[in-house]
């Protein structure tokens, strides 16, 4: 009995370092993924933080504004950009240009807490970048409750030194008031605006990358492919008719996922819900073409579910479809501008939460197509060199 | 429908390597309308390589094809090439029907087309019953029956069979024989590669033998058995003592195999012709006959003879 249990041990040990898919799955694919989430998510379990730049516009010029600045400029993520006109501020914040909040120190701000008033910041903020803005105005929140302390230390103090003969006003509460950067649409977001169009792209990656590259793997086990190329038909011809099959699933899933996704968790379709094809298009171009170039780099009908799920996977996290864009690290941005994903996520995110008009989604639609032409490209490339 | 003269499909000292493997090395064949030509040798001999470049699968490294005499390029003669390849090329959930039908479209068959021919091809292999049944269903002949369907639905001018009868019990096999039988009659050229002997002498018109990458027999069955040098055989089962120079004095006899049991011997003779003779010559030498066999040269003699006992799969 010890025998055999010995002896079974030894042999799966020496069949399992003999299977590089096995030893891929067991190290490889979950370093990949830990890779990138821990350097998305870093932030949040108070590992260093993004940098932000905040826009300020001072309407105000009393010396509580200056505080505000002043304090602003010591809090160490935030890069100050001092600006005079609060419709520049706003365009900052909609343009996503790395500041999900721009701030308006309204005129007679000052003027309204020396007098015992409780004025409002502006806070022009981005809906989809809500974890950022609430990073932000915790730091906000502080500072305006340190420049109302101080504020009211001096005016005690002044109270102290003349005593009662002059009616002196303890000054208010300074607080701030939630804009949307782009007029008209909601300040906070329903968490499924992101999450249905997140897992619809991250599961459409994985649904078109197995089943292409398995269906071809078959292909090629059953023998059905190599008669096919006696008939005379384009090898070329055979995968782009299997690749357009595949696309028109996936824009028929993606539409389905939408579809339940308003009807189940009421996530907004935007102002013109039928642009929400224009990214669904591109993301099943490029995953049908990422599917391609799976076959064509798999070594077996074995390898290409830990394959195509790792590269599904990462490509969907790096790209945002799991957690705003703007956790991750520079590098891993950068990173993304060359991923399918990010762009349909973008796409995605002006349509429904920003409420961006269609011509929002052209930009993402031809970095997305752009992708996938290579993708397309190198797979068919090296998919007809092998097989043909 | 006897073989015409003029071959479909000629293949002109075409050769490949794989590597530093030679795999084919200047080989030539021919087939013509109405003939069943046997292509035969052993595993890595070049069979596969032969047909995957008539298939237009694979490009030789030289030689030439000609369709009708005059040389083609190979990537045009998908619609006059029918191939059922060893490996059941079928999908597994789709139905008989749509499986064929597939096929059909692909070769260039309109809807319509495509529609008859399947109906036909699959009542020509005796499937229209099932032609609604997902291939999955079927049992292992009527599979093969389904392959050779998608290979001819077509009507291919060229029909290139590998191994269609791998793995299939005596019914289906028999089945699967009298159609390909059929489709040459009709006036397809038929290439039939083959492990099964008696298979091909039962249904090729022609022989072509193949090893190391060389055609090294090529003929109707009586010239390649011949060039096997094999001859008729006699074993005898006899009763009481041999004389003691056994069968010597007996001419153009020689005893071969001797298995060392008594009262059994096998004796080669010179040509079928001459086994009464010897018959008569036991007789006189007071060789008590009780029993024989006669046993002719075969395929299988002819394909030993030539190809040697080695065993291909370790020498390759």
């Amino acid at each position: 009995m010890l025998r055999a249990i010995w002896l079974t041990a030894q042999n799966e040990a020496r069949l399992l370092i003999k299977d590089p898919i096995v030893l891929f799955m067991l190290l490889f694919a979950p370093v990949v993924i830990i890779t990138v989430a821990g350097y998305s998510l870093g932030s949040l379990y108070g590992g260093s933080a993004n940098s932000f730049r905040l826009p300020v516009v001072d309407l105000d010029h009393g010396k509580l504004a200056d505080r505000i600045v002043e304090a602003l400029r010591k809090e160490h993520p935030i890069t100050l950009e001092m600006l005079d006109d609060p419709d520049e501020a706003r365009r900052l914040v909609s343009r996503r240009d790395r500041t999900p909040v721009a701030m308006v120190i309204p005129a007679g701000t000052s003027a309204a807490i020396a007098a015992g008033g409780e004025p409002r910041l502006i806070l022009f903020v981005d809906p989809v970048r809500r974890v950022e803005v609430n990073a932000l105005e915790l730091h906000i929140d502080e500072l305006c409750r340190r420049v109302t302390e101080q504020a009211r230390m001096a005016a005690q103090s002044q109270i102290e030194s003349f005593g009662a003969q002059q009616a002196l006003m303890l000054p208010g509460d300074l607080g701030f008031v939630e804009h949307p950067a782009i007029e008209g649409e909601a300040v906070t977001v329903n968490a499924f605006d992101q999450y249905v169009p997140g897992f619809g792209v991250t599961f459409l990656l994985i649904g078109m990358m197995l089943g292409i590259a398995l269906t071809l793997f078959d292909e090629r086990d059953w023998g059905t492919l190599k008669r096919l190329q006696v008939s005379g038909a384009p090898l070329t011809g055979l995968l782009l008719g299997k690749l357009f099959a595949r696309f028109i699933v996936g824009i028929v899933q993606m539409v389905l996922l939408i579809a339940v996704g308003w009807a189940l968790f009421g996530i907004t379709l935007g102002r013109n819900p039928l642009a929400l094809i224009i990214p669904t298009i591109g993301i099943s171009f490029a995953a049908a073409a990422l599917g391609l170039v799976v076959a064509s780099i798999a070594t077996a009908h074995d390898s290409v579910m830990p394959l195509g799920v790792t590269i599904s996977m990462a490509m969907a996290a790096i790209g945002g479809c799991w957690w705003p864009l703007d956790f991750e690290p520079a590098w891993m941005r950068e990173l993304a501008r060359w991923m399918p994903t990010t762009w349909t996520m973008q796409a995605f995110n002006d349509l429904m939460i920003r409420h961006q008009p269609p011509s929002a989604a052209l930009r993402p639609l031809a970095a997305t197509m752009g992708i996938g032409v290579i993708f397309l490209g190198a797979g068919l490339i090296r998919f007809v060199s092998l097989n043909d | 429908m006897s073989p015409a003269e003029a071959p479909i499909l000629e293949a002109i000292e075409i050769s490949k390597s794989y590597g530093a493997r030679r795999a084919l090395d200047n080989v030539s064949l021919a087939v013509r309308p109405g003939e069943i030509a046997g292509l035969l040798g052993p595993n890595g001999a070049g069979k596969t390589t032969t047909l995957s470049i008539l298939a237009t699968l694979l490009r030789p490294d030289s030689g030439r094809i000609l369709i009708d005499g005059k040389p083609t390029d190979p990537r045009g003669l998908g619609h006059m090439l029918g191939l059922v390849p060893q490996s059941l090329a079928l999908y597994p959930t789709l139905s008989a029907a749509q499986n064929v039908w597939h096929f059909a479209r692909m070769q260039g068959l309109s809807r319509d087309e495509a529609t008859d021919s399947c109906k036909r091809a699959l009542d020509e292999v005796g499937l229209i019953e099932r032609a609604g049944d997902p291939m999955h269903a079927f049992s292992g002949g009527m599979k093969r029956l389904l392959n050779l369907a998608c290979g001819v639905v077509h009507r291919p001018r060229v029909l290139l069979l590998d191994e269609p009868t791998v793995g299939v019990d005596l019914q289906s096999r028999e089945q699967l024989l009298t159609r390909i039988r059929h489709y040459a009659d009709a006036g397809a050229a038929v290439i039939y590669s083959t492990h099964y002997m008696e298979e091909a002498e039962r249904i090729c018109d022609r022989v072509l033998l193949i090893d190391r990458g060389k055609l090294i027999a090529e003929g109707d069955l009586e010239k390649v058995i011949s060039l096997g040098g094999g001859r008729p055989r006699i074993e005898l089962t006899y009763r009481g003592q041999l004389p003691e120079v056994r069968f010597g004095r007996l001419a153009g006899v020689r005893e071969v195999g001797a298995t060392g049991i008594e009262g059994k011997a096998t004796l080669e003779v010179n040509s079928l012709g001459h086994v009464a003779e010897v018959l008569q010559g036991l007789r006189t030498l007071d060789v008590n006959v009780i029993d024989f066999n006669l046993h002719s040269p075969n395929l299988s003699d002819a394909f030993i003879a030539l190809t040697g006992h080695t065993l291909r799969d370790q020498v390759l």
